[in-house]
Parts: structure tokens; sequence; C-alpha cells
């Protein structure tokens, strides 16, 4: 069993998803509330159950990961780990191949965790509950998918299966302008996407005669072959260096193109923003990681400085931007845009502690906006609305909650002691080198970050209760955290203290990896 | 002259099967409507059953026959196989569907002669042979349209007439140049035409370009598609269907015909040619832009599913057609394969089209759709598997289709392709938003009314494998890929 890992992690959510679609398309009309609800009840439990063996298996991979074993091409895989290797359409080369190396040993971690929050978090929802829960758990598998995805049409099948379920799940369960916000995320995505796929094709086809391949790690021993040939007078490596990481770069999201995300977290239900905050927008940096660092070497020197430029322009203009916002979700929306600016920024400095800072940005953010999201759907469940303005003096009502999102807030301004601090600090100290312009620009900018964080912060929670507020939408009788909204904070809270102050436990894992990424892109 | 028509065979059971008809209905008691339509249903349903037998047994015959006017080939026999499935799902549906099921004998002596047309048109190894697969296609089609008086058929079928009366000569016209050129109607005489010089390059330019006036009627290309919207519009559901994929098939028949005759050997390498010296591929990629732009930007602004239909699939036309570019098997192959998901997938929605139809009162207004998804759960889904299939999103065969026809355009770059694969991406795109709209309808918006939509189980159960195959195929499609793979071969 312990060879069959990786897949078992994938498909049981997303058999369990669809039997669950199953359920919902042929289960006759509600009979009874009664017998309908039980089924329900039993739905989330099933969902719980399967996320959590998800991430038991994430787990287990985290153990069976050997980080002494690093990226060499001349291994067997490249020395990528739990290898599974299956024909898939023999005529077009395209093959069942997963693996893991430090890099996505994370992401997956992440994916399990968060996942397994997310469907804490959905407990309350009430619409709908199978069709919910079955495209969540497709989701959850696509997720899972992408960062196990070792070769690029699978890896391509599983990026773009994620696109239908939040579709739904945005446009069907979210705010009053889900459906605006669901389709400019389709469409936004989509169109990054089909770059992409033009992409692969072009890498399929250009390999020699003989050998086409949609095998990552082949393309990545052909590294040179791409860099040497051209198209259409271009250089080859830089046009679809270009197209991929358009593709990447709309997920990210990467200014300008981040347009869709403020409208996806502001409409999505609570559980889907912590789910597209936690790990869907790392899928957009894993992805350069994976692909475009590997495969295009050159191009990626050549475009570092444009990627940091970018970064700083994310980082910078989030900030501002999430400073201006009246309602919470969008300043924390904004926040996610500028947070993922620190990780462009650590990716594009070229050393092995900025892209430890990078990567330990990514797994540090997931947690800290899940906590973030998880904090303001907390609120709203009670408040109905989300006006920063309209708060004040929380704090002395739900001290409890009000405790737990002095931990987040603080983690997301990057204080000592929580995970953001160590990733900032080092996506600040390794790009230095390469970077000091752009360095000195984010650094600085830190203090944005502070300004809208404890800004926000004191309107929310401290000050007098605003009387007038208080009594149109009830603040007086508002209950403190439940055991359900603790069992969801805690544990992230106590994740991004103890990589803050312990990062060993995850930078072990991958910094061999990223080192060796490190070496072989700069070489 | 016996054994040439040893492999006719599959026409002519379809020929028999027209006399059968006309036969018997002779002798049948003019009042006895039901009799007589139950009789038309069989022999149509054991004609097409037994032409598809045959071409199967045969399918790996390669000859020509009467003098060299038609090629059996496999290229040929798959298409055939094609019309005739789909001939086969719409004689269930006409007999079906609350909107043809009253239509007598007659109506199905049309649909197995439109059958005929199209694959004389799928075998035509001789301009003429195109020229009279082609009318043969269309005088049916111009009857099958207005066959129901009531609605916008009639209108409909004036503007089809005239329409294609004006491309049809505008072909023959652009047919009879060449023949002055050449002195020959055969393909294979205009293949080994040697006489190219700068003086006749003109001539050739303005005879190609005529000729696709004809092309581009048949399959629906801008800027000859005006007639498809509203045929589709006007005709009853179940021939629209049935003139979505099949006639569509047909002109893609001819045109890879007329294009590739000759140009590409059985190891798939292009070999000198006379159409190879005349820039017909710029021709033919800015027929394919314009199409995939007036497909996709019209349909965006349709509340008619049927005319949003149509231009959908002027859109996947142009698809097609800017693969049509590239002179190699993979681009025939893709095109094949494409037709074949598009099959299941456009049918598949014109089915589901019709059932909303006849729940509402025959409109086919998007807001018929609204709340579809709580009414109907598994009508729903599966219309749902259509739209996405059709967009183009895994894991439906609508992208394994979309990611052949990209990858016939980029196995061999030039500017021309990769400017039409990346037109294609920004369309891709923009039908997501129409597609959408459908599945917005269904699941996002609650219903007005508290109608139900429900319909019988025979339409269940095909929309049912309509949408495993749709899945199926978009998973593992190895098996049709490489039987179509196999049979690309000139």
């Amino acid at each position: 069993m312990s060879s069959y890992i990786l897949s078992l992690m994938t498909f049981i959510p997303l058999f369990a998803g669809i039997i669950i679609a199953s359920l919902a398309i042929f289960s006759k009309k509600k009979e009874s509330e009664e017998e309908q609800d039980s089924l329900d009840g039993l739905i989330k439990w099933i969902a719980l159950g399967v996320t959590l063996i998800s991430f038991g298996f994430a787990i287990w991979a985290y153990f069976k990961y050997d980080p002494t074993k690093v990226f060499d091409l001349n291994a067997k895989n490249a020395n990528m780990q739990l290898t599974e290797h299956y024909y898939w359409i023999r005529s077009f080369h395209i093959t069942y191949y997963v693996g893991i190396d430090g890099l996505s040993v994370l992401m997956l971690l992440l994916t399990g965790f968060v996942s397994v929050v997310g469907v804490l978090a959905s407990w309350n929802i009430k619409k709908k509950v199978k069709g919910y829960y079955a495209l969540y758990l497709i989701l959850i598998a696509a997720m899972y998918g992408v960062f196990i995805a070792l070769d690029f049409f699978l890896f391509y099948v599983f990026w773009e299966l994620m696109l239908l379920p939040m579709y739904f799940l945005i446009g069907i369960w979210g705010g009053p302008r889900k459906e605006y916000a669901a389709i400019k995320f389709f469409i936004y995505t989509l169109i990054g996407s089909l770059f992409m796929l033009l992409a692969i094709i072009a890498l399929y086809y250009n390999l020699p005669a003989g050998q086409h391949t949609f095998n990552i790690i082949d393309m990545i021993k052909h590294a040179d072959h791409y860099a040497s040939i051209k198209i259409l007078g271009l250089p080859f490596d830089k046009v679809v260096w270009l197209a991929l990481f358009f593709g990447f770069a709309v997920k990210i999201p990467m200014f300008p193109f981040h347009t869709w995300l403020p409208d996806a977290h502001v409409q999505a239900p609570t559980p889907i923003s912590i789910i597209l905050a936690g790990v869907l927008l790392k899928m957009g940096t894993y992805g350069i990681l994976r692909v475009n660092y590997t495969i295009f070497p050159h191009a990626t020197m050549w475009a570092a400085t444009g990627i940091a430029v970018f970064g700083v322009i994310n980082i910078v203009y989030g900030a501002m931007v999430a400073m201006a916002q009246r309602d919470l979700k969008k300043m924390i929306a904004y926040s996610s845009v500028s947070h993922m600016g620190y990780v462009m920024l650590g990716m594009a400095g070229m050393t092995a502690a900025a892209m430890n800072g990078a990567v330990l940005q990514m797994f540090s953010h997931g947690i800290i906006t899940a906590m973030l999201f998880m904090l303001v759907g907390v609120i709203y469940e009670r408040a109905h609305h989300r006006v920063i303005d309209n708060f004040g003096g929380i704090a002395q009502l739900m001290p409890i909650y009000a405790a737990f999102a002095g931990i987040a807030w603080f983690a997301a301004l990057g204080l000592p002691g929580f995970s953001g601090f160590i990733a900032e600090a080092l996506v600040f100290l390794g790009s230095f080198k390469n970077l000091q312009p752009y360095v000195i620009i984010a650094a600085l900018s830190v203090i944005l970050t502070a300004g809208y964080m404890l800004w926000s912060y004191q309107r929310v929670f401290f000050g007098p209760i605003k009387e007038d507020m208080a009594a149109k939408y009830h603040y007086r009788s508002f209950k403190d955290l439940s055991i359900r909204e603790l069992i969801i904070l805690a544990p992230l809270a106590i994740t991004a203290i103890i990589v803050g102050f312990y990062p060993k436990i995850v930078l072990s894992m991958m910094d061999g990896t990223l080192s060796a990424l490190v070496n072989y892109v700069t070489k | 002259m016996a054994s040439y028509m040893m492999n006719y065979i599959p026409e002519l059971i379809l020929i028999i099967g027209i006399a059968l008809m006309v036969l018997f209905s002779l002798f049948i008691d003019n009042n006895d409507e039901n009799k007589e339509r139950l009789l038309a249903i069989s022999i149509s349903t054991m004609a097409i059953v037994g032409s598809i037998f045959v071409l199967i047994m045969n399918s790996n015959k390669h000859v020509e026959i009467f003098s060299n006017f038609l090629t059996i080939d496999p290229l040929a026999t798959i298409f055939k196989i094609l019309f005739l499935s789909v001939a086969l799902v719409s004689v269930w549906f006409f007999a079906r569907s609350k909107e043809t099921n009253q239509f007598a004998l007659d109506f199905y002596v049309q649909v197995l002669t439109v059958l005929i047309g199209m694959m004389l048109m799928a075998s035509a190894n001789n301009m003429l042979g195109l020229y009279l697969g082609l009318e043969m296609v269309s005088i049916p089609s111009y009857l099958m349209t207005g066959w129901k008086r009531s609605n916008n058929g009639p209108e409909a079928a004036i503007k089809y007439t005239i329409y294609g009366g004006a491309a049809s000569g505008v072909m023959i016209f652009g047919m009879s140049l060449i023949y002055g050129l050449v002195g020959n109607l055969s393909l294979s005489s205009i293949a080994n035409y040697t006489h190219f010089n700068s003086s006749n390059k003109a001539l050739w330019i303005i005879s190609i370009l005529f000729l696709f006036a004809g092309f581009g009627y048949k399959v629906a290309a801008a800027p000859f598609h005006h007639w498809s919207p509203d045929v589709y519009q006007g005709a009853t559901t179940p021939v629209t269907a049935f003139f979505s994929v099949a006639p569509k098939a047909a002109g893609f028949a001819m045109i890879i015909r007329f294009f590739y005759k000759n140009t590409i050997t059985t190891s798939g390498e292009t070999v000198t040619h006379v159409l190879n010296q005349v820039p017909w591929t710029l021709l033919v990629a800015i027929i394919a832009v314009i199409t995939m732009f007036i497909g996709n930007l019209s349909a965006i602004k349709q509340t008619s599913l049927k005319r949003m239909l149509a231009y959908s699939s002027i859109a996947h036309a142009g698809y097609m057609i800017s693969v049509i570019t590239v002179s190699s098997k993979m681009a025939i192959t893709s095109i094949l394969f494409y037709l074949v998901i598009y099959l299941f997938m456009n049918i598949g929605a014109f089915i589901i089209v019709s059932i909303v139809m006849e729940n509402n009162n025959g409109s086919d207004d998007i807001k018929h759709f609204n709340g579809f998804g709580s009414k109907n759960a598994l009508l729903a889904i599966i219309m749902a598997f259509f739209m996405f299939s059709l967009m183009g999103v895994p894991p439906f065969a609508g992208f394994i289709g979309k990611v052949y026809l990209f990858t016939a355009l980029l196995e061999n770059i030039t500017a021309i392709t990769v400017t039409l694969a990346v037109i294609a991406i920004i369309n891709s795109a923009i039908s997501v938003y129409y597609y959408a709209r459908v599945i917005k309808a269904m699941y996002l918006t609650e219903s007005t009314n508290d109608s139900t939509i429900d319909t019988t189980i025979d339409f269940k159960s095909i929309l049912f494998i309509f949408a495993i195959i749709i899945f199926v195929l978009g998973v593992y499609w190895a098996p049709l890929f490489n039987l179509l793979n196999k049979a690309v071969v000139m």
C-alpha cells in the first residue's frame, strides 16, 4: 500500500466526491425532511473522514519522504520519491506519472491540513449539502493531483479539473454577486491555462524526433535542447516560458491579472475562501517552480528580475489597496495579493535562503490566511456584515475570538514568533544579494502591512462599542467562539507559532530540494 | 461491373430502402398514418443499420469505382459511418420528439436521400461528384427545414434555398474555371497538374476562392454562415440536431478530399501539389479566424438556445477549419476525432433543448433552464456535461478534441498556425461565457415557475449513454483515436 500513497491520497476524495454526486443526482425527491437531513448529516462526516484519510496519507508521505535524496537528473526518476508510473495514452505518450520532492510534500501537507479545516468550516452549510460536499471533495482531489503530477498532461488535467467545482462552489453557495465572481474566476483562469496548454503542446513537439513525451523529468533532461532552438525566429525557451508563466501568474494572482481574486474571495463562502487562499494560490507559484524553473533554467535567469519587479508591485500595490478597503474580507483578499508578492520576490532571489523563504511563505501564508478568512467568517456569521467601521469594541464582547484574531493578525503582519516572520526574513536576507533595490522597497512596505493590519484590528476590536451599530446588528447577543470554531482555529494558530519558533520542522524537508533547484538554475 | 457494384452496396441499401418506402406507401391505407410512419421508421432504421454493417465489414477496402469517379477508402468509410450513426440517432429522435413525430413516410425518404448525398460527398473523386453530392444533400435539406408549416420553418427554408442556390452557383463557376485550366474534373488530374505558372496563378486563386463559397456554405463558415442561425432556429429541433452535425461533417469530408487528395502519402508526408503553389492556407486561415469570432461573439447575446447552439456550431466549424491549413495526417485525424466527439455533445445538447421545449410550450428561451438543476438533477447534470465538453475543459471529451486540434496546429509551427492557435484559445475563452450562461441558469438561478421538466425513459437512457461517452472519451480516448488515425490513409 505504501507504494500507492500518492494515488490513494488523490483518488479517495475523487471517488468519494463522485459517489456523493451520484447520490445527489439519483436520490428521490425529498420524501421527508428528517430522512434527508440525517443523510446530509452523514455526508458531512463522510467528507470529514475522507479529508482526514487524505491528510493522513499526506502525513505518511511526509514521514516516508527522504530529504537527503535531492533533485538529481542522473538518478532514477531524478530522485523524485514515492513515484508511480503507468501508461495512460500510449500513442500520445501520456503517462500517469506521480511523485514528490521536498517542495510538493510540503504542499501536500498544506492541502491536507487546509482541506480538513475547510470541511469543519463548512459544517453549517444547509443548502444542497450533497452537491456541496461532492464538489468540495473533487476540488480537494484536483489540488492533490496538481501537487503530485509529474506528467505535464496529467498536471494540466488536474489543474483544469479544479475549475469546475470552484465555479459551482462560488456560484451556488456564494454571496450576492456570486454569479459575476464565479464566471470571472472561471474565464480568467481558463485563459491563463489555455496558454499553458499551447505551451505544453509546443514542448511536446519540439523534442527531438522519437523522444516526444509529456514527462516533466524527461523534458528537464532536454533543457539545453529547448534553450537552443528557435520558434518563428524567437528563442523557443523564452516564448514558452512566458506562456507558461502567464498561466501560472493568473493563479498567483500576479498584478495585473489579480482582479478576479477580490471578487472571488468576497463572494465565496468562508470555507471556499479558505481553500482558495490557503491552497489554490500556491498552485501558481508551485507550477512556476516545478516547471518554469526546471525546464527553462536559462529563461528563468533571464526573467528573474522581471519576477522580482512584479513581486514587489504585488507587495506594495496589494498592501496599499488593502489599506483602503472598508470590507474586512476584501482587505484580507488584497493582503493575499501582497503576501504572494513575497513568494515571487523570494523565488527571484536565486539563493537557497530566498527560495526557502519563498516556499515557507507559501506554507505559512496558507495557514495564516486560512485562519484570517475563518475569523472573518465567524464574525460574518454573527453580524451578517463585514464593514470594518461598523464594528468596534468586539474584544469586550468576544474575548477569545479577539485573542485568536490577534494571533492571526500579528502573524499576518510578520511579527517575530510566527511563521510569516521567518518566511519574510528569509526572503529578504536571501534576495538581498541579487535584488537589493527590490528588497529595500519590499522591506519598507512591511510598514504598510503593519499599518493596515493594525489599523483594521484596532477599528474592529478596540475602542468603545458603537451603540447604534450594536443595536442594529445585535452585537450584545454575540456568543464567543464555539467548540467547532475553536477546533478549527487552534491547530492553525499552533502551527503558525510552532513553525515560527522552530521553522526547521518545515525547512529541513525542503531545504535540500530547493538548494539543488537553485544550484541547477543558476549553474 | 458487378464487382464495382459490390463496393457500392452501402449506398444501394439506402436506395433500396427509399424504393421500398415509396412502393409500400402505395399499398398502405392512406388513412392509417401511424402504420405508414412505423413502416418508414423501421425501413430507414434497417437500411441505416444494414449500411453501417456492410461498411464496417469492408472498412479496409481501398478501391476506385465507376471509372475513378468514386474512391472507397477507409477515410470515406469512417465518414460514412459517422453520417449513418448521426442519422440513426436522428431517426429515433424524429420518431420520438413531439415536434416531429407526426412527420409521415415521405420525410424519411428525404433523410435517406440526404444520407446518400453525404456519402457521395465523402467518396467523390471528381468535382462533378462533389457537386452532385452537395446538391443531393441541399435540396432535401431545404424541404426538411420547412417540413412543419406552423413555426418559422418555411421562412427559414426559403432563406436556406436562396443561400444554397447562390453558394452552389458560385461554386460550380469555380469548378468550371478549374475545368478550363486542367481540362478534366477528376481530383487526381488537378493534383497532377503541371502547367502552373505566374500567368494562371490569379485564375487558380479565384477559382479556389469560388470553390470555397460552396465548402463554406456547407460547413457554415463565415462569411457564408448567414443561413445557419435562421435555419437552426426555424427547423424543428431534431432536424436542427441532424443538420448541426451530419452535413457539416460531409462538408469537411469534401474539403479534406479536395485539398488533401494526393497531397499526403501513407507515411504522412506532403508531396507537391498544384494547390501547394496557391496561397490557399492564408485564405483558409482568414476564413477560420472570421468564423471563430463571428460564431462566438454572436452566440454571446442569444437568448434562444437553438440560435445560440447554431452560432456555437459556427464557432466549432471555425476551430476545425483552422486545422485545414495544416496539411498533415494529424490534421485530418484531429478533425475526424473532433467531429465524432462533436456528434455526441451537440446532438445531446439539442435533445435536451427539445425536452425543455416540450415542457415549456415549444419555447427555447434560456429562461426555461432556470432552476433546471433542482427540477431534474439527472438531465441537468447531463446538459452540464455537454456544455463543459463544448467549452473544452477536462475531463470531458471536448477538451481532448481541442487538444488534438491544437496539436495538429502546433506540430509544425509557422506564423499562421501559431496565430490560429492563439486566436482559437481566445475564442475558447469567449465561448465559456455563453455556455456558462446555460450552466448558470440551470444551477445558479432559481426558477420563477414550478413547472417540471421530465421525459421518457428512452430519452433518458440515450442521453445518459451520450454523457458517459463524453466522459469516457475525456479520460481514455486511445482506442477511438487509433481507429481514426489508422483510417487516415489517402
